[in-house]
């Protein structure tokens, strides 16, 4: 098994060892265990954690989903079992996040995971295609970092970059308030199963279970605020990411059976867990990442043993007898920055993307753009907000901020 | 001939094949009944030996046999399809089980049959050259041993029917029961307090505003 700080890992995931499952339920002390310090946490500890919620919802989604589905009591029960199992997971990993974080703080940090874990996949894609979705929807996070980093300065007064660590660049990418779509607008053509690369899967699933986790975060926490400006805020990019689960959903080839898409999501967990326990530096949080991963390679073993069994097929002819492991959160400002310059005028259309000045006066978001920033744009308004007060910049971060703005208004007056 | 829909054709025949090799797997090993596990063994062979010979064909015709056309992809759903349906629908007795897997590999085996039936007419209407012989010699290796496992599956099929209908005995006509609800005849059983659709009805109908009656068995 792999040790910390190595470049990338090669796992034979269907033989290591892992702990067998009447072995992997945990008590509620067990479980539960003492949250990060909010002030010394790393910030990329901060967005593995935030990521493996995500997947480990993700695994619990799709477990429900594939029980209602199938009335084969061996394939329930195990689901059930080892469904009970992510669940745990998810709470001892959810249950890291303090609670003296505040929601718009860990709503930072949840842009820095869409940022950094979408540039990376853009960056190693081997599909273009499925590269070009990627890039496409790494602007539209970008930018929702930079309208939440606005709100914060507005409600709490906080500086976004003490969550980032200067790691993550605050700057406006494609305006929030053009990512709002005719819902049909952001149906992409799919992979197919017999030809993509495992990799280019367990990106898509990756990322699908990262985006539909912070749908539910917004969703769950936006009406938490009074304050009607977050509220909105937190509605207009809400509806984004249903967008994005639909964006990202899209890819997957809808002929994938539901066992085979069982192997799929374990193997994507065993491929994130591997990542987190390679670069973990917090040597209390790399025991669960190892922990974890070993429950998850008995979990992606026994599944895998479902598939030969009820559809006759060895799970390394679908996905490979190895998995490499290259991926980590690491900075991609650079990356992110070229896209933004090449691509921010980008629109989606059937399937493709087109300059916005080439796009068609029929282009259906066009109605839909105007439906609903018809009474004002929240995204745009918090920036206008912002602009309004005449504070001199004190702390350090506010500065970024300014420029950030000073941008914003810019591609603004440009349309 | 149009030599582009020939390979499409070629990489859907080729799934057949692939799919049906993993049936075949599938079957055999929850077959109890020793002739159904002896020919399942032998057909899946065979049917593996034919996707490598079908893979030779499409290689000697200039095709790629790792391309698969859009009509694989939809043969390979069909296939896929078969195993699933004893995963949806349950739960079937060990008997019945063993005919539904039967009838899953006549059905394949009746695609794979009209497969090869196809290559057979088309090889007697080309012309003397190298794909006609390239066909002459894929078919004659394998239409007999298909129509071998099309007769097989179908009168063992029957056979098991048969015995199913006369000879075995009957399954046990509650093995549906322990896996779906049947409220109307369940819940009188066990729950103390039985409730009509009648007077929930009633109950429905009392206003919001109004008190609620005591208790559901009290409104009966």
């Amino acid at each position: 098994m792999a040790s910390p700080a190595v470049e990338s890992v090669t796992l034979e995931p269907w033989k290591e060892p892992g702990i067998p499952l009447e072995d992997q339920y945990r008590s509620w002390k067990q479980r539960v265990k003492a949250p990060y310090d909010k002030h010394e946490v790393d910030a990329y500890t901060r967005t593995r954690v935030i990521l493996m919620n995500g997947v480990e919802n993700g695994a619990w989604n799709f477990s429900h989903h594939f029980s209602r589905s199938t009335d084969n009591f061996e394939i329930r029960s195990l689901l059930a079992r080892t469904r009970m199992v992510e669940q745990q997971q998810q709470t001892t990993i959810n249950w890291l996040n303090p609670a003296d974080q505040s929601v718009l703080e860990t709503t930072i940090a949840y842009e820095q995971v869409a940022i950094d874990l979408t540039a990376y996949f853009a960056r190693n894609e081997p599909d273009p295609f499925v590269r070009e979705a990627f890039n496409f929807g790494l602007l539209e996070d970008f930018d929702h970092l930079y309208r939440y980093s606005e709100l914060l300065d507005y409600l709490e007064g906080k500086d976004p970059d003490t969550i980032l660590q200067g790691r993550t660049e605050i700057f406006p990418g494609r305006p929030t308030s053009e990512h709002h779509n005719d819902p049909e607008v952001r149906l992409l053509r799919h992979y197919e199963k017999n030809r993509a690369l495992p990799l280019s899967k367990l990106h898509t699933l990756t990322l699908l279970c990262g985006e539909q986790q912070t749908y539910n975060f917004y969703k769950e926490h936006g009406p938490e605020y009074g304050n009607r400006q977050a509220r909105e805020l937190y509605a207009e990019i809400g509806e984004v990411e249903e967008e994005h689960v639909t964006f990202y959903e899209s890819l997957l080839d809808p002929t994938e059976t539901l066992l085979q898409r069982q192997v799929q999501h374990q193997l994507m967990e065993v491929y994130n867990y591997q990542h987190c326990y390679a670069h973990e530096t917090d040597e209390r949080i790399r025991l669960i990442w190892d922990e974890f991963l070993h429950m998850e390679l008995e979990h992606l073993q026994l599944w895998g043993q479902m598939l030969l069994k009820y559809e006759g097929i060895e799970p390394e002819a679908l996905f490979g007898d190895t998995l490499t492991v290259e991926f980590r959160f690491q900075e991609n400002q650079g990356y992110v920055r070229k896209v933004l310059e090449q691509q921010m005028d980008l629109r989606q259309w059937n399937s493709e993307w087109q300059d916005k000045a080439d796009v068609s006066s029929e282009w259906p978001s066009h109605r839909y753009r105007d439906l609903v920033n018809a009474d004002g744009v929240p995204s745009e308004e918090i920036v206008d907000l912002q602009a309004m007060r005449q504070d001199p910049p004190e702390r350090p971060g506010d500065d970024l901020l300014a420029r950030a703005r000073e941008a914003a208004l810019k591609i603004r007056e440009r349309g | 001939m149009h030599k582009a829909v020939l390979l499409d054709k070629l990489s859907e025949f080729l799934m057949v094949e692939q799919c049906g090799w993993q049936l075949y797997r599938v079957v055999q090993s929850r077959a109890q009944d020793a002739e159904l596990r002896e020919r399942y063994a032998e057909f899946g062979a065979e049917t593996d030996r034919h996707r490598t010979i079908l893979i030779e064909l499409i290689t000697q015709l200039g095709g790629d046999p790792d391309y698969i056309s859009p009509t694989a992809r939809v043969a390979q759903a069909k296939s896929e399809a078969l195993l699933q349906s004893v995963l949806v629908c349950g739960p079937l007795s060990d008997k019945e089980m063993e005919a539904n897997d039967l009838e899953n590999v006549l059905l394949a085996e009746t695609k794979d049959h009209a497969d090869w039936h196809l290559l057979s007419e088309l090889t007697e209407q080309l012309p003397k050259g190298k794909t006609r012989t390239a066909l002459e010699n894929a078919v004659s290796q394998v239409e007999p041993q298909e129509d071998e496992h099309l007769e097989w599956a179908a009168s063992k099929l029957a056979a098991l029917g048969l015995a199913a209908l006369t000879t075995e005995a009957p399954p046990d006509p509650l093995r549906l029961e322990r896996s779906v609800i049947t409220p109307g005849v369940k819940v009188k059983q066990v729950h103390p307090a039985p409730v009509s659709l009648r007077s929930l009805l009633d109950a429905a109908k009392v206003p919001a505003s109004e008190p609620a009656p005591a208790s559901r068995t009290s409104a009966m």
